[in-house]
């Protein structure tokens, strides 16, 4: 197959605006000198059904690979009935980061990720959804260092029947950048001379 | 006996807490919504959208939008507690953005659309209960941007919608004449509802219904009333008045008084959705079937004098069906996604024998969308669509600058009710370009930010919204040309927040 003068101009544009986004530089993880055990637990609260429970799969992963990043070694907090039931009686953070730092023993450093999904409305062919996110990371022995981030993620979801795991999938990206700049901070403050 | 690192908490505890404000129970406002500019300057003299509407596909066919919907949490919703809630809606839409469209974003483009208040776990558990406008849909044919599950939107009133497991129930009332007679208001009073089940995991169903009733009201100029002896062809002549006086040439004072009668209209709506298996995400199938309400009345005006002529019985065999599917595949998960649809409509007017027009045509369609993505974030884009407009009561359509003359056998008509030279429409639409998602990969990802080449080719003349001028007239400054191919260019922003 001959490309003609313009095929190939038209390929070397889509090339160069591939290549161009593939490349641009990234900041990197801030990571900690050491290998750190770190607890990551993260809980969905489905405001509708007042139901606490884990969150889908995918996003524990990528907030795995978060801790991953900076050199943590994580630890999910598995949410079965009992750690529900304890984090539906502990409704105030500081309450439920006491409890996991009581109960991860090993672990160093405390990751809570706390979801509330909530419907919002139809809108212009959408079911649009809220996914407020509260994110704590904190040394387990020192909470006076906690930093913590507290924000709105918007969905438009496509289907009815897709409700609140759906939702915070689709909120995932946005959750774990942030999950990223909480840690950044932590580690950074932490390792800061 | 406190360790130290137990101390350490405790004191942690207080920074913690005040870091940590408690949930707000009241008082929270926030804004969702949606956004939708292009820039596409037609080098071939069009007004920025590659053809006539979404039966196309809705790519690069519909122009700017803009819908803001404010909530405000009178009583918020307690996470973990039955307590009752309470949020207000705005909403406030439109389709005009300064320097996009030729409404350049004045808000007399803009109109507050949406106007409710939602409240729950009161009188009865695991039911929402909605005052004020109703619009509700149990999904949508993003290709077409097109919901035939959809009721309530013309209704303001109270609905209860419960939701418990795999159940989902809608039931409402309301009044639906300021949308359908606006100054011309009449009261309409209307019910309706929904139930949508979810069968298994894998399986939704789903069905309902709206009927609008508006009474005979005696003595009021805007309740449905029939003006007595009009043909239809007059009617659509807008002749009736004329007729009338040419065969009563000495009533002259008594042209018919409409007499009163009610009018009745509705819709039947049904919903199968089934996936999550496979490569197959989710299938949409809706059908919607309504027979629209009569139209109120046309004015005439005879010898300096305005006639009302009341047309309730003209107007009141209209019926649509509307027929859709809506497949999404991830054939290649995080590299290949595609999605296909297809739409079939029936419209028909048993008054109407003889004008072709809106009511009286069926139309069938397919797009086909491959978005394939070359990293997370930057994604090519590639869609077609075939069409097909059959109009049922003659012609319809110009398919050459000169067709003014092709019509009844060749001889111009100037009595004719027919329009162009032929009844069938036919259309093809294909679309590529790269398109940038922030948030990565999916068909339906937003925002999404494109660069589009489209193209169009349709056996009608100049098949896309233009200035373009339609007459032969010997003496006109400008003439109408041959065009059937349509490209365009669009580079384009598309969001929900």
């Amino acid at each position: 197959m001959v490309l003609t003068r313009r095929q190939t101009l038209g390929a070397l544009l889509a090339a160069s605006i591939v290549g161009l986004t593939g490349c641009l530089p990234k900041s990197a993880p801030v990571r900690a000198a050491n290998a750190t055990p770190t607890a990551l637990c993260v809980v969905l609260t489905k405001v509708n059904d007042g139901v606490l429970t884990s969150a889908p799969e995918s996003l524990n992963k990528g907030l795995q690979d978060e801790l991953i990043a900076r050199n943590l070694t994580p630890s999910l907090v598995a949410i079965d009935a009992a750690a529900a039931e304890a984090l539906r009686a502990r409704r105030a953070t500081p309450q439920r980061v006491e409890w996991l730092s009581a109960g991860q023993a090993d672990a160093a450093l405390i990751v809570l990720v706390e979801a509330q999904v909530e419907y919002y409305t139809q809108i212009s062919g959408r079911f649009r959804w809220t996914v407020d996110v509260r994110v704590t990371a904190t040394p387990a022995s020192d909470l006076s260092q906690a930093v913590q981030s507290e924000f709105s993620v918007p969905v438009a979801l496509q289907y009815q029947h897709e409700r609140e795991e759906v939702a915070l999938e689709e909120a995932g990206p946005v959750i774990e950048r942030q999950v990223a700049s909480v840690l950044d901070q932590l580690v950074g403050g932490l390792s800061a001379p | 006996m406190t360790t130290p690192r137990r101390t350490l908490i405790l004191s942690g505890l207080f920074a913690l807490s005040a870091l940590s404000a408690p949930e707000a129970i009241a008082g929270r406002a926030e804004v969702g919504g949606y956004f939708r500019v292009s820039a596409r300057p037609d080098l071939q003299g069009g007004n920025g959208r590659l053809g006539y509407w979404n039966l196309y596909g809705r790519l690069m066919n519909e122009g700017s939008y803009a819908a803001v919907e404010m909530k405000f949490d009178v009583l918020e919703r307690q996470p973990l507690a039955k307590d009752p809630w309470t949020s207000l809606h705005l909403r406030i839409e439109g389709g005009s953005v300064s320097n996009a469209d030729a409404g350049n974003g004045y808000l007399n483009n803009y109109r507050v659309s949406q106007l409710y208040a939602r409240a729950g776990n009161v009188l009865l558990p695991d039911v929402t209960w909605q005052v004020g406008t109703l619009d509700m849909f149990m999904g949508e044919l993003g290709m077409y941007d097109m919901r035939p599950a959809q009721i309530f939107f013309d209704t303001v009133g109270l609905s209860a919608r419960y939701e418990k497991g795999p159940v989902d129930l809608l039931l409402g009332v309301g009044d639906s004449g300021y949308w359908n007679r606006g100054a011309s208001y009449h009261a309409m009073p209307t019910a309706g509802g929904y139930l949508r089940m979810r069968v298994g995991s894998h399986v939704e169903l789903g069905g309902g219904g709206q009927y609008r009733f508006q009474p005979k009201t005696e003595g009021h100029r805007f309740a449905p009333h029939n003006t007595p002896g009009v043909s239809y062809e007059d009617y659509l002549r807008q002749e009736v008045t004329e007729r009338w006086f040419e065969e009563n040439p000495n009533e002259l004072r008594d042209f018919p008084n409409p007499v009163p009668t009610s009018a009745q209209s509705g819709q039947l709506i049904g919903y199968l959705g089934f996936g999550g298996f496979g490569p197959l995400r989710w299938n949409n199938t809706f059908v919607r079937y309504e027979k629209l309400h009569p139209q109120l009345s046309t004015t005439e005006t005879y010898e300096g004098t305005s006639y009302t002529i009341y047309i309730n019985d003209l107007t009141d065999e209209r019926t649509m069906l509307l027929v859709g599917n809506e497949m999404q595949l991830r054939l290649i998960p995080q590299r290949l996604d595609v999605v296909w649809a297809a739409l079939y409509g029936q419209h028909q007017d048993g008054d109407n024998d003889i004008a072709p027009s809106d009511h009286d045509r069926w139309y069938a369609s397919t797009v086909l969308r491959t978005q394939i993505y070359l990293n997370d974030t930057v994604h090519w884009l590639v869609e077609s669509s075939v069409a097909r407009e059959v109009s049922t009561n003659g012609n319809a359509y110009r398919e050459h600058a000169d067709s003014i003359f092709a019509s009844e056998g060749g001889l111009p008509d100037t009595r004719g009710l027919e329009y162009g030279d032929t009844n069938t429409r036919d259309t093809w639409q294909g679309k590529t370009g790269i398109v940038f998602n922030p948030l990565g990969p999916g068909v339906y990802v937003r925002p999404s930010l494109r660069l589009l080449y489209g193209v169009q080719h349709s056996n009608q003349n100049n098949a896309f919204g233009s200035a373009f001028v339609d007459t032969q007239d010997q003496f006109a400054d400008f003439k109408s040309v041959e065009r059937h191919w349509h490209h365009l260019g669009s580079l384009e922003m598309e969001a929900w927040f």
